[in-house]
Formats: structure tokens, sequence, C-alpha cells
């Protein structure tokens, strides 16, 4: 039995079991770029589509003929040749942007940082003498076929074999992002990696299945440098490679090198510090320390679990205006709905009033452009995530006994700041209104962090920093339950979008 | 002119907590039986919201403060309830699964099974298996109800199911099992007896399990 993959550069045969599901045989073969998966193959996001002739067995153990149709490949396992139509544009990223700066100097040889995201892989080539930066490359997360959230990383992990693997994946991934910057490694002798604790853990090998259940403890919190040499072979003999600091199970070593990168953490008036993904992590405070949360948003605000919904790929709508108008991108006809369309999308629906306060939808669906559409469904999700972010500040304000009023500045990580309009964000209540005049986007912050992490001088203050944070459990926390419930509803739209 | 009854299932279904306290006292001295203004006003109200709920047309909120105005038209009624002799049909225990604590789904199932007229025992969070077999050797109870948010805590229902089998309770109760990464593919392979999507199909399938249960 084989599968024969085509609608690439150059379609491959490669041996083919009955056992595994399609998805799964797909990402070993090292397709899994192709495929979008968000739910990790449970079966509920619907979205790992592919196209495909021959016979196939559902997991249930109906078995029939395909002639060029779609199914979830996570749902099905070949059952003889099979054909799998890939799509090069599925699940990739336009929005991957890598910014840099200049650190400090006066070390020897090359540094490489890299910001390790559970969506994208950054990295930095530094000449460690000047402390300029000479390269960066960036890629989607090869582990991503296994899931959109740090949560199915880990199930993954908890099979036999699995944390290898995607140990692999990882470690492999960054080797030829380095290689790709620079033909001889074995000049790179500092290297400095931050991620969320899942994705440090994953990286050094260790597991992080006790990050998925209650109470959530870490195997470690990192922070410390160790010979690169027990992960790699290929850098310098001495290269040393040191891992960013976490504060706990979800609030990782991207937010402690974003908090340092973004100035926050030396900041001598109140900061929000925000990074939106999955995960939804956050602090508040000034240079004499942050609190901290996470508030697992799930991955609507990247496209997944959107009817129409799809990362920033090429044909995604990744604007939508008040009056309705739209563009996508690659000014392709319109295909799917990105992040950022989608949250315009919905800050469109509220101004012209075709979703109300509560958020029902006139009608069960409303098109934005060609077959596109956002749905009643599709809502009800956004209201979900956009509470989740939402309630997290607002408890972190509570807790710390802030007002919006004593809040300088709010800064704004990752690409998301980059690509969502704000005042998008701020009519759909998922940022506050009183604080839309003082965002800021601090781009890649982890990445930056990372960067300056390989002067020894800011390692020591980024473990300063990490201290520095104290932690909040949301879990069975009443103030955020509260503060979830009310902030489900679209009432500040009316100050935003008519002012 | 609507009935007072109808009234009442309309303060349910805007979540009207101050005009259900005005409303019930008024029924009662209509002459209505605390079993009418239970059934079709209070748990009549909560329906259609749940049905709402179900076609996206009302959320979580809305679910919430409509429960809130059930709860006290209920406890106005309680002593009355009991005079008549009314009983509720049969009787659940629901939690969520040891390592998980998102409990606001849960919630809401709970408070839609509630409004079938089946008392509900909330066992909260993180709750492991031992506990719903303790308390699933209450004599009265018919359904077992688990939930789990976490694809990782999922497993942990299977062990519910396994738990009671070997107590000797599984064809004592019914078990359903819900959570937003469990599908009916995953309760077939445990042998769980029930899933459903959200709350009001989950109230209509308990009432349903219990009249079977209950008939055989
Ligand atoms: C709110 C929330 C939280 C709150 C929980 C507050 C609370 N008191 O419950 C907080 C912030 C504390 C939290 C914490 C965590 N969360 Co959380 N959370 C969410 C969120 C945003 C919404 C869940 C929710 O309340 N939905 C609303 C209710 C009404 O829907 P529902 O629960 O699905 O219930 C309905 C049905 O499923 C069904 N149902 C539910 N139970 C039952 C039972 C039966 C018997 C039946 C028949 C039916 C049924 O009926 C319900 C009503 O219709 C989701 C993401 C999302 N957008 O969905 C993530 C999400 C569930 N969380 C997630 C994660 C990872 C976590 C954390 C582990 C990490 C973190 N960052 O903090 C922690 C751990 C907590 C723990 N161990 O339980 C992930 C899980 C990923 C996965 N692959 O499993 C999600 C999906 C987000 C994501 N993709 O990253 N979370
Ligand atoms: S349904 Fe297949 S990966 Fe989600």
């Amino acid at each position: 039995m084989e599968l024969y993959i085509t609608g690439i550069e150059h379609p491959q045969r490669v041996p083919a079991s009955g056992e595994e599901s399609l998805l799964n045989q797909l990402a070993l073969a090292g397709f899994g770029q192709m495929v979008y998966a968000p739910c990790g193959g449970n079966g509920t996001c619907k979205q790992c589509t592919v196209t495909v002739s021959g016979r196939l067995a559902s997991l249930s153990g109906e078995e029939r003929d395909f002639h060029r149709e779609e199914v979830l490949a996570c749902r099905w396992r070949p059952a003889g040749d099979v054909t799998v139509y890939l799509d090069p544009a599925t699940g990739q990223d336009r929005n991957i942007a890598v910014h840099s700066r200049d650190i400090p100097g006066g070390g020897t040889g090359l540094g490489l940082a890299v910001d390790i995201g559970t969506t994208t892989v950054a990295a930095y080539l530094y000449d460690l003498a000047s402390g300029r930066c000479l390269h960066t490359a960036a890629g989607m997360n090869a582990q991503r076929v296994f899931g959109g959230d740090v949560i199915s990383r880990i199930q993954y992990c908890e099979q036999p074999g699995g944390l290898e693997q995607l140990c692999a994946m990882i470690r492999d991934q960054i080797r030829e992002l380095a290689a790709s910057m620079c033909p001889d490694l074995t000049q790179i002798r500092s290297l400095s990696i931050a991620g969320n604790t899942v994705m440090e853990h994953i990286f050094a090998g260790l597991s992080p299945v006790s990050i998925g259940v209650a109470p959530f403890t870490p195997l470690s919190l990192f922070g410390d440098s160790r010979p690169a040499s027990q992960f790699y072979d290929c850098f310098h003999p001495e290269a040393e490679l040191y891992l960013s600091p976490c504060v706990a199970g979800y609030v990782g070593g991207d937010i402690t090198a974003g908090l340092l990168s973004s100035g926050a953490s030396e900041s001598d008036r109140t900061v929000l510090f925000l990074d939106i993904g999955t995960n939804g992590e956050m602090g508040i405070g000034d240079k004499n320390g942050f609190l901290t949360c996470a508030t697992a948003a799930g991955p609507a605000f990247e496209g997944a679990e959107i009817a129409c919904g799809s990362s920033a790929q090429d044909g995604a709508i990744n604007h939508v205006e008040p009056d309705l108008s739209y563009t996508t991108i690659g000014e392709l006809p319109p295909e799917t709905i990105c992040g950022s369309g989608i949250i315009d999308g919905v800050a469109a629906l509220l101004y012209n009033e075709i979703v109300d306060e509560t958020g029902r939808m006139e009608g069960e669906r409303h098109t934005i452009g060609g077959e596109v559409y956002l749905c009643a469904a599709d809502i009800r999700k956004i209201q979900l995530a956009k509470a989740a972010i939402r309630a997290g500040i607002e408890t972190l304000l509570e807790l710390s006994g802030k007002t919006y009023d004593d809040i300088d500045q709010l800064l704004i990580a990752g690409g998301f700041g980059a690509y969502v309009d704000i005042t998008s964000a701020c009519a759909i209540g998922l940022l506050p209104p009183a604080l839309k005049d003082k965002t800021r986007h601090v781009g890649n912050s982890s990445g930056m962090g990372a960067a300056m992490a390989l002067d020894p001088g800011c390692r020591a203050q980024l473990a300063k920093v990490d201290e520095s944070c104290t932690y909040v459990e949301l879990s069975g926390s009443k103030v955020f339950n509260d503060k979830y419930i009310e902030a489900m509803m679209f009432d500040e739209w009316e100050d935003v979008l008519d002012g | 002119m609507a009935t007072t009854l109808e009234e009442i299932s309309q303060a349910i279904q805007t979540g009207k907590m101050k005009l259900v306290k005005e409303l019930v006292p008024k029924a009662i001295e209509e002459g209505c039986s605390a079993q009418s203004i239970l059934n079709d006003g209070l748990l009549h109200g909560m329906g259609i919201i749940g049905d709402r709920f179900t076609r996206n047309e009302a959320f979580v909120p809305e679910v919430l403060v409509a429960a809130r105005a059930m709860n006290k038209g209920i406890e106005l009624i309680k002593p009355l309830l009991a005079e008549e002799g009314n009983k509720p049909i049969g009787k659940a225990v629901i939690g969520t699964v040891e390592g998980d604590l998102h409990d606001i789904g849960k919630n809401i199932v709970k408070l839609m099974i509630e409004s079938k007229n089946i008392e509900v025992v909330d066992l909260g969070v993180d709750v492991p298996a031992d506990k719903f077999v303790e308390a699933a050797k209450d004599e009265s109870v018919d359904i077992v109800c688990c939930s789990a948010l976490l694809t990782t805590t999922m497993p942990a229902i299977g062990g519910v199911v396994e738990a009671l089998k070997a107590a000797g309770l599984r064809d004592k109760v019914k078990i359903m099992i819900g959570g937003a990464p469990v599908t009916q593919e995953f309760c077939d392979q445990i042998g769980a007896d029930a899933y459903t999507e959200d709350g009001a199909s989950a109230a209509n399938r308990a009432a349903e399990l219990i009249l079977e249960k209950k008939g055989a």
C-alpha cells in the first residue's frame, strides 16, 4: 500500500500503513505543514481537509472508494493505494514578519536567538562582537500538524515516542533555520531560546505532560545555560545554550523575554503587556514587578473554529471596513477569512446592527465576500475567546488595585498586534476601549528578548524580571468568572466606532 | 392577554428576577398549583431559553440570568411543592473530571437538566473517579454526568466509566458525557450511554434516559 502525494512541486510516493490516520502519515512523511489541524486530530475542528482518490477506511471502520473528494485527514486511514492532492497555500501564514534590533556587543563568534512560538518559529543570527543582527529566518512551527494549541501538543507527547518525535522536529527545524542563515554552523557559539513553558519543555526533551492537567506543574522553569552539545552536535563544540526563564506552566519564557525587550520591566509607570495567541498571556506592573496570568482564549483569532476561517494565507480576507468592503491577502478572490478579518468583520456586523449587543445575529449567516461568511456560531466562538482575554485584563486590574487611568501603556506583543486593527479589537471589547489610544505594538518581543539574552548582562536582568513576576491562577477564580460572563457582551462598540 | 404563568415564563426568558418575585405570589393567589407554576411558568421559560441557546439566539449570560430568576422562583414555591407532594422525575449527579477545572459549560448543563424537573447533585470540578462512584451509590441516582474541556482530561471520563463498572454500578446508572472536545465517537469508544452537544439537548436526553430507565 502506498500514498502518492501530489499537488506539490515534487510529487512523492511513500509507503502507507492501514493502522494510522492519513493526518499522522502525512505528518510523518514531512507534509504536516500543508494540512491545517488545529484540534490535533481529535475530530472536532473539522479543518484538516485534504483531497483524495483511492480506498480509505474511516476510524469507525466504514470503507469506501474516493474520487478526488475532500476528507478529514484525521478521521480516515488508507485501505489501499491513495492519492493525496495537497494545496501548498494551506495553513501558511503570510503575516510572519521578523523585526530585529541590535544587542550589546563585545562577545566572540556568532549567536543564534530563537523564538519558539506554538504557531511560528523565528530565528535571528547575531554577530556577537558588534551586537548586529545579520540575518533573520522564520517558518510555521513544524509541530503544528499535531494541533494548534499547547494542550494538543502535550497530548501527543503522552503517546509512546510522541515527545521524542516532537522534540526532534523542533530541534531539526531550528537547525535548518540556522543553516539557512549561516553556512558554517560551528561559528555559532551561543544560542538563546525563548518559548512558552510547553515549547521549552519539548525542545529540552522534558515531558510537558504534567502541565496538561491540574495543578499544571512544569518539570522545569528553565532560565539556565547548558552546553549546546546536550542538544546538538552541529554548533561550536563549546557553544552554550540558554533557555529563557518561565514563571509557571502557562506563563513562559516568551513572556519574561517580552517584558524585558519591550522595556516593560524597566518602566516607571504601570504597563499592561499582552500576548494574544491561543493562550492569551498577560501581565500588569512596572519596574517593581508584574502580576501575570494566562487566559486560554483558544485559536479563534487564528481562524480556527470559524466556519470560513483560516490562517493568514493567500486569498484570506484580512480587513473589513465598517461599510463591509474588504481586502484579501495577495489581492486574490476571497476564499477564507483570517484573524484580523474576523475581528474587523465582527466589528462591522455590530456597526451595521446585523449582530446585536448580546451577540445575536440577524439570520443564520452573513456573507462578507464571495462565498466567505460569518455565521451565528462563529460570533459565539468569538465571544468566548474575546471575553477570555478581556476578563484576564479586568482580573489583573482588579487584583492589582488599578484602574484604566493608572495604565500608561498597553503593549501588544506578537503578530497579533501588527495585523489586527486596534479600533476593531476595542469595538468588539477584546481590548478595553479606554486604552485604545495608549496601545503600542512591540513586535516579536519574545524573539528580541531571546536575542538580548545572548548577552550575559541581559541574562542576569532577565532572571530578575522572572523573579519579580507573580502568577495568578484563574481556574477557580470567582473574580475571573464574573468578569468573563460580563465580557461576553458587545456593549462597547458605539463608544469606539461612532467616536 | 397573557396568563400569569405565561408572564412568569416570559420573565424567566428575559432574566427578570424581580418580576418573577412579584408574579409567583400573584399566581399562587390566583389559585395556580405550585406544580403548574413550576412546570408551565418557571421551567417552561427556562426550556425556551435553552432552545434559543442551542440555536445560537441566546448565549451564556442570558442563560445564567434566566437560571438565576428560575432559582428565585423555585425557592418561593419550594414549601408549596413539598406540600403538594411534587417530586422531581429523577436524579442526576454532575461533575467536571479530575485534572479539569472548567465549569461554565457544566453549570449550564446542570441548570438545563434541573429545568426538566430533575434533581441534580453538583460534585464541582476536578472530581476524581471514586467521588463519582461514591455519589452513584445513592439509591436514587439515575444518571452520572461527566464534563471535560481539555483533550488531556477527556480520558478521565473513560476512567469514571471503568470505576463505575468495577464498583458494580454500571447497570444501575446511565452515563452522560460532554464538553467541547468530546465526540459521539469517543462516547461509543469508552462505552458511555449518551453524548450531547449542549445544555438543552443534554436536558432532553437526560429526561429521555430517565423515562427509559423508569419504564424498563
Ligand atoms: C473560559 C476558559 C477557561 C477559564 C475557565 C473558567 C471556568 N470557571 O470554567 C480559565 C481561564 C480558568 C481556563 C483555564 C484553562 N484552560 Co481554558 N478555556 C476557556 C474557554 C475560553 C471557554 C470555555 C467555556 O467556558 N465555554 C463556554 C461553555 C458554555 O461551553 P462548554 O464548556 O463547551 O460547554 C457546553 C458543551 O460543551 C456541553 N457540555 C459541557 N459539559 C457537558 C457535560 C455533559 C454531561 C454534557 C451532556 C454536555 C456538556 O454543554 C455546554 C453548554 O452548552 C476555552 C476556549 C474556547 N473558546 O472555547 C478554553 C479552553 C477549553 N481552555 C484550554 C486550556 C488549555 C486551559 C488551561 C489548561 C491553560 C490556561 N491557559 O490556563 C487552563 C486550565 C484549567 C483546567 N485545568 O481546567 C484549552 C483546551 C485545549 C485542548 N486542546 O484541550 C481551550 C480549548 C482553549 C485553547 N484552545 O487553548 N480556561
Ligand atoms: S478534525 Fe481533524 S484535525 Fe481537527
